[in-house]
Parts: structure tokens; C-alpha cells; sequence
């Protein structure tokens, strides 16, 4: 069990490095991660969803997703000028903006889906 | 004492101390959207940096190995993505016309409203990618020369605000189909906004939850063939 868990980690972490490789490519639109993220979704799909480590680490490093993004969230404690100066526009954008992006797309989706 | 304070292990230690207490003032409040435990988590670290005078730059450092695994936690978003792909075939059309369009409008008018009020590139930059979840959103941030810090700050109030407001406004517009409610909790407000969405039905849980990658792919895509 403990060792399957290494073994799916280990997977996980092969397409990370494929998605980085290809991220080297000059021209490249897509950050490595990303990349990583389609070859393994696309992994699952020709072998017919792949095997239980690799599944079991996914989920795993999933249900505690929000630890990995501490490290950069917190480096809002280096942005206060930034966020004053521009409180206004940020404002506005972060509510009038979603409203807009959210009624637009509720909308949409119901529409094409009559 | 100060060596200790700038040494990776209580960079790394502070990390999951705070992450867990995030968990815990989450549960013991009964789950309230505005206290997930990542906004928990990264107030806790940041009050701690502040009250211990410590350098930003010098934790980071320190806790770039809990860093590092945010691109494998990308990597791992492909499993849901693999696992909602037969709704994902029952409804392409509509998904595809409808991600098209949303991923135009979220961040295209974030980025237009803050753009109005006259902002530098660094912040438009960080601010459109505020409807994607947040390793996605870090990733791209960086790469198209936004501040992943800020980037997750406007990720996480978005998300907070569709969790918090998606409902009543669903009710008020006259929204009641399981796939539109899904797709706009979703695409707009990613997980956090999914984590609401799968209270008000699976099927509408199921759709928001797909959602949360094929807007960051697309997004992703997009961003990144703008601004190279």
C-alpha cells in the first residue's frame, strides 16, 4: 500500500517532467504543469483510466490541494502598496467583473441546452 | 534563534501548522465559504512572516519544495477531467460554445474594468487569470508576467464570491438547469465555487467540477498564445 502510494508519486511526477521537457520547446502556449496535466489525462484515456498507485496518489495530492499554494498566497504580505493603490479597479473588477462573466455563462449554458 | 527562523524547516513546518489550523477553524465553524482553509492557511503564514519581521523571499525558499508540488498537483487534475469525460461527450457542443465564450468574458472583462481605472501590465496580467483554479492560474501568471501572489488572491476572492453570491443570483436570473448552474459555479468560480455547486445537486456538482479544467486548459491555451 505504502509502497504503491511511491510508485503512483513517482508516475505523477514522470508527466510533470514530460509536460517540462515539452514546455522547452520554443513557442510552446502552455506552462509545463499544463502540459503534464493533458499527457496524463490523455495517459488515462488510452489505457482506459491506468492503475490504482497512480490513481490513488492523484486523488491523495488532490484532497490537499490548497497546502501546495500556501507558499505564493502568502507572498501577498509583499503586495499591500500595490493593493491600496489600485483598491478601486481591483474592486470592480473582481465583483462587477465575475458577476458579468458568471449571469452571462449561466445563461449561455441554459440557452444551448434548451 | 534568526537561523532557525530562516531555515527551511520552519518554513516548511510553519506551511503545514497553518494549513492544518486552516482545516480545523474550517470544520469547527461549519464551513463557511469566506474561511476556506487556504485563505486560513495563507493569512496564518503571512501574519506570522509579518510578526516575526521574517523575508518573504527567505520563507519562499525555504518552503519551495511544498512549492514545487503545486505542479504536480496540476499534473494530478487530469484525473477529474478524465473522470467527468463521458458527460463531457454527452454535452460538447453546448460545453464547447459555452467554455469559448465564458473564458473570453471572465477574463476579458476583469482585465477591461480593471483596465479602465488605469492599472499596470503586471496586475492586468495577474488578474486574468482570476477564474481559473489557483495551480493553474500560478502556472500561467508566471509565464505571462503577472505576480502569482497576487494572481491567488484575486483567484481565491473570486471563487469565495461565486460560492457565496452563485445562488441567489442563479434564483434571480431564472437559471434552474443542473448543466448551466454547474458550468457558470464552475467556470467562473472554480473549486471553491464547485465545492458550493455540489450542494445544490451531483449533476450540477458533476458539471461544475468539469468545468474547473477545461476552463483552466482553455484559459491556459489562450493566455498563452496572446501574450508570449
Amino acid at each position: 500500500m505504502k509502497g504503491s502510494l511511491v510508485t503512483g508519486l513517482a508516475i505523477i511526477l514522470l508527466f510533470q517532467l514530460a509536460g517540462l521537457a515539452l514546455e522547452q520547446i520554443p513557442g510552446m502556449p502552455l506552462p509545463g504543469p499544463i502540459f503534464g496535466m493533458v499527457l496524463f489525462f490523455l495517459y488515462l484515456v488510452i489505457t482506459g483510466g491506468g492503475y490504482d498507485p497512480e490513481r490513488e496518489a492523484a486523488r491523495h495530492l488532490l484532497t490537499h490541494m490548497a497546502l501546495f499554494y500556501i507558499p505564493a498566497g502568502a507572498g501577498i504580505v509583499t503586495l499591500g502598496a500595490l493593493l491600496m493603490e489600485q483598491a478601486l479597479g481591483i474592486t470592480l473588477a473582481l465583483t462587477l467583473g465575475t458577476l458579468i462573466a458568471f449571469v452571462t455563462t449561466a445563461h449561455l449554458m441554459q440557452w444551448l441546452s434548451r | 534563534m534568526s537561523t532557525l527562523l530562516n531555515s527551511p524547516h520552519f518554513a516548511i513546518t510553519l506551511t503545514l501548522l497553518a494549513y492544518l489550523a486552516g482545516h480545523g477553524l474550517y470544520r469547527i465553524t461549519g464551513k463557511p465559504s469566506f474561511l476556506q482553509p487556504v485563505v486560513s492557511g495563507i493569512a496564518l503564514v503571512g501574519a506570522t512572516l509579518l510578526v516575526l519581521d521574517l523575508d518573504y523571499g527567505t520563507y519562499m525558499e525555504g518552503a519551495s519544495i511544498i512549492h514545487f508540488m503545486l505542479g504536480t498537483v496540476t499534473v494530478a487534475l487530469g484525473l477529474p477531467l478524465y473522470q467527468n469525460l463521458g458527460l463531457i461527450r454527452r454535452h460538447l457542443l453546448p460545453l464547447m460554445v459555452t467554455l469559448a465564450v465564458s473564458g473570453v468574458v471572465a477574463a476579458g472583462s476583469a482585465t477591461g474594468l480593471l483596465w479602465l481605472t488605469g492599472s499596470d501590465h503586471a496586475t492586468l496580467m495577474s488578474m486574468a487569470t482570476k477564474s481559473i483554479t489557483t495551480p493553474i492560474a500560478i502556472s500561467v501568471t508566471e509565464s505571462i508576467g503577472g505576480y502569482p501572489p497576487l494572481a491567488t488572491g484575486f483567484v481565491m476572492v473570486t471563487g469565495i464570491l461565486v460560492a457565496a453570491c452563485g445562488g441567489p443570483v442563479l434564483r434571480i436570473t431564472g437559471v434552474t438547469h443542473p448543466a448551466a448552474k454547474g458550468c457558470a459555479m464552475g467556470m467562473i468560480g472554480h473549486g471553491v465555487g464547485t465545492a458550493r455547486a455540489f450542494e445544490m445537486g451531483s449533476e450540477t456538482g458533476a458539471f461544475s467540477a468539469l468545468s474547473i479544467g477545461l476552463m483552466g486548459l482553455y484559459t491556459a491555451i489562450g493566455l498563452g498564445l496572446l501574450m508570449p
